[in-house]
């Protein structure tokens, strides 16, 4: 082993800068791919928060008797603020689908909004519900 | 600082696992973020696919429920094909009835079955119950796909007991629906509900010794002492449900310009009416009273000594009191309509029994007795219901009543024998049929004045009438003179006359009590509450399953 060390010892410079170069090389391969992919990530999760949230709003409204679904414009739901201070802007409303009888079905449509860097987002969950006892 | 110079040969090697294990750090860190993000997006088309599902099926049940008709002949058209706001353009809520179109959709096609008492098969092979209709609604949504199989039963007037008033009750309570096989044992009871619609406090009270086989729901509180048993839910703080709102005098005959018998006396003892019958004040009936196809209507309070039994409706002003149920008979088919209070009481609930609808504008007390049909206190929510020992037993056959039309047949009273007679509306043009008594073996084999008609069969004499039925009286005295000398040619005059006039009155008298205009109807006094029933509580959810 030390023979094979001592042969190789003139090289060390060519290494050095070789290794130097292509660990540059991906660093800054990588320092390009972080910043946008963690980037997506946080849009990702905002996004999926925004709509975990319209899922369960949707969910609560559901869950109600039928005939407290009185049809609404779009009407604002509190605010809610994530832990990372992120703040989604729900709105409700109820409708008449299409010209069906709003005896029998009703439509449920949640918007949520929110803003990200100045950049304005949102996400809709809409669903039908009908007028039967389980 | 020996160990740098001794290993300075191997940076080349030692660069390259960095780099390659750097590398792989940065794959795995970029191939975590992809699958977050595919599993992001995977979560949010399922969550869309399912509410694609769960809306188409609500729209199929709304056609349905609009349109009993919409679906059964497995027309192309029958189908639904819906998008939602906030979804992929692509994706899609389908529902058919058409095998065809089902296949091409490549979705199982719903069935409707609401037309129908007898099962049938459905998509799948699943067997679907009479009177019911499988809805099969998918969604898609960024390739994923949702389903959601949906049955919904149709009902009549499901509640043993709805109230607008407060209900409570004392000692024995059962509620529920009699068995299939008519059995009234609790093991074999089928489920039934209890509804206050009352939103004063605790609007449901209960004793200690209850069964409910269903629901009690109300907006208000329920209160059950241990251990009373509810095999359904508790549904406080519920939206009232629509209560049946008869207004009673439709069932009054002078009111609808119906003819009636005038009852001309207060009171009665034990007796039976028949066809629409009126008293003007308030009637006492000292015993049991029999209806036998009778609408009988009191301007004032109707006091029964005894119990009420028969086919008929008994419609009041005022208030009702039973004071003993009858026994139990599966002949007997009434409904109480009261503006008032209406109180049954019984010997106890085993053996007393009332059978058919009770509805009442005022306050309710059973006692000691068995209703098997259904009540109904649309009442105000400050009234009360009172049960004590009482067992509701819901029977849908027996809650919608109908009287009959009026009896076409009489009898004439002949020297030797009665002869049954009546008016035949289904001929046209209508007959007056005098039936021969020989017909009857019961006296087929006696002696009669002329012996020529023991042969006889067949009716005796057959008048043809107007439509309106107003015979020419000339007419029918002749008629029924030949009659009566079929049956006594030696007849002096004076006698003949004396019968044929008299036939003659009992003749014109049916006439009188006939709709020449629609004699056949059976609807002309009913009480149907499944007609006030709206149309999602026409029916009822029997499956929901989303997969």
């Amino acid at each position: 082993m030390e023979r094979i060390l001592r042969r190789n010892h003139g090289l060390s410079l060519i290494e050095t800068t070789f290794s130097l170069f292509l660990l540059g090389v991906l660093f800054v391969l990588l320092a390009n791919l972080f910043p946008s992919s963690v980037a997506a990530a946080r849009q990702n999760e905002d996004r999926y928060q925004a709509e975990l949230l319209a899922e369960s709003l949707l969910a609560e409204h559901m869950a109600r008797d039928f005939s407290s679904l009185t049809l609404t414009p779009p009407s604002p739901l509190p605010t809610v603020q994530t832990e990372s201070g992120l703040e989604y802007h729900p709105t409700l409303e109820v409708f008449q689908v299409g010209a069906r009888s709003t005896d029998l079905v009703r439509g449920l449509r949640v918007r949520i909004q929110w803003q990200v860097q100045e950049v304005n987002r949102e996400t809709v969950h809409e669903v039908w519900v009908s007028n039967f006892r389980r | 600082m020996n160990f740098g110079g001794r290993a300075r040969g191997l940076s080349l090697g030692t660069v390259l696992i960095v780099t390659v294990l750097i590398a792989t750090l940065g794959l795995a860190l970029a191939g975590t973020s992809v699958t977050h993000l595919r599993l992001g997006q995977r979560v949010s088309h399922e969550t869309r696919a399912l509410n694609l599902a769960r809306s188409v099926v609500a729209a199929g049940a709304e056609s349905v429920f609009s349109d009993e008709s919409y679906g059964e002949s497995r027309s192309t058209g029958d189908s639904l094909d819906i998008t939602l706001q906030g979804t992929d353009a692509a994706a899609k809520g389908r529902l058919c009835f058409n095998e065809t179109q089902a296949m091409q959709w490549g979705i199982p096609y719903s069935t409707n079955n609401l037309a129908d008492t007898g099962s049938m098969i459905a998509a799948e092979s699943q067997v679907l119950p009479g009177r019911s209709v499988h809805l099969v609604g998918v969604g898609e949504s960024g390739g994923v796909v949702r389903r959601v199989d949906a049955i919904f039963q149709e009902r009549q007037y499901a509640y043993a007991l709805a109230s607008a008033a407060p209900v409570e009750s004392q000692g024995h309570l059962t509620i529920g629906t009699v068995g299939a096989d008519g059995s009234l044992a609790v093991e074999d009871l089928l489920p039934a509900d209890l509804v206050s619609n009352s939103n004063l406090g605790t609007t449901v009270q209960l004793g200690a010794n209850t069964l409910v086989t269903g629901d009690v729901q109300t907006p208000g509180l329920i209160q059950i002492q241990t251990p009373g048993t509810v095999k359904g839910e508790l549904r406080e703080g519920a939206s009232p449900v629509e209560l049946p709102q008869i207004e009673i005098t439709d069932y009054d005959p002078e009111a609808q310009g119906s003819d009636f018998e005038d009852l001309a006396q207060a009171s009665y003892s034990s007796t039976s009416f028949e066809g629409a019958v009126r008293s003007g004040g308030p009637l006492t009936i000292n015993g049991d009273l029999t209806l036998d196809g009778c609408l009988l209507y009191v301007e004032g309070d109707l006091h029964i000594t005894g119990g009420v039994q028969g086919i008929g409706i008994i419609g009041s002003s005022g208030s009702i009191t039973v004071e003993k149920a009858a026994s139990l008979s599966s002949a007997n088919g009434l409904a109480l309509l009261s503006a008032g209070n209406i109180r049954v009481e019984g010997d106890g609930y085993l053996g007393s029994f009332f059978q058919g609808l009770i509805y009442t504008r005022g306050n309710f007390h059973a006692e000691q007795v068995t209703l098997i049909g259904s009540l109904v206190v649309d009442s105000s929510p400050s009234q009360t219901v009172e049960l004590i020992n009482t067992r509701i037993f819901h029977k849908p056959e027996t809650i919608q009543v109908n009287v009959p039309p009026p009896s076409t047949d009489m009898y004439f009273w002949m020297p030797d024998y009665r002869f049954d007679a009546r008016i035949d509306m289904d001929s046209s043009p209508p007959m007056l049929v005098v039936e021969s008594p020989f017909d009857n073996p019961a006296v087929g084999n006696q002696s009669f004045s002329n012996d020529a008609l023991h042969t006889h069969t067949g009716p005796f004499g057959v008048l043809p009438l107007p439509a309106n039925l107003q015979v020419d009286e000339a007419t029918l005295l002749a008629f029924l003179e030949s009659m009566v000398l079929l049956n006594s040619p030696t007849l002096p005059q004076n006698l003949l006359d004396q019968y044929a006039n008299q036939h003659k009155d009992i003749v014109q008298d049916l006439v009188g009590t006939i709709d020449v205009s629609n004699p056949g109807d059976p609807d002309q006094f009913t009480v149907r509450p499944s007609e006030f029933l709206k149309p999602n509580e026409g029916s009822r959810l029997r499956l929901w399953r989303e997969s």
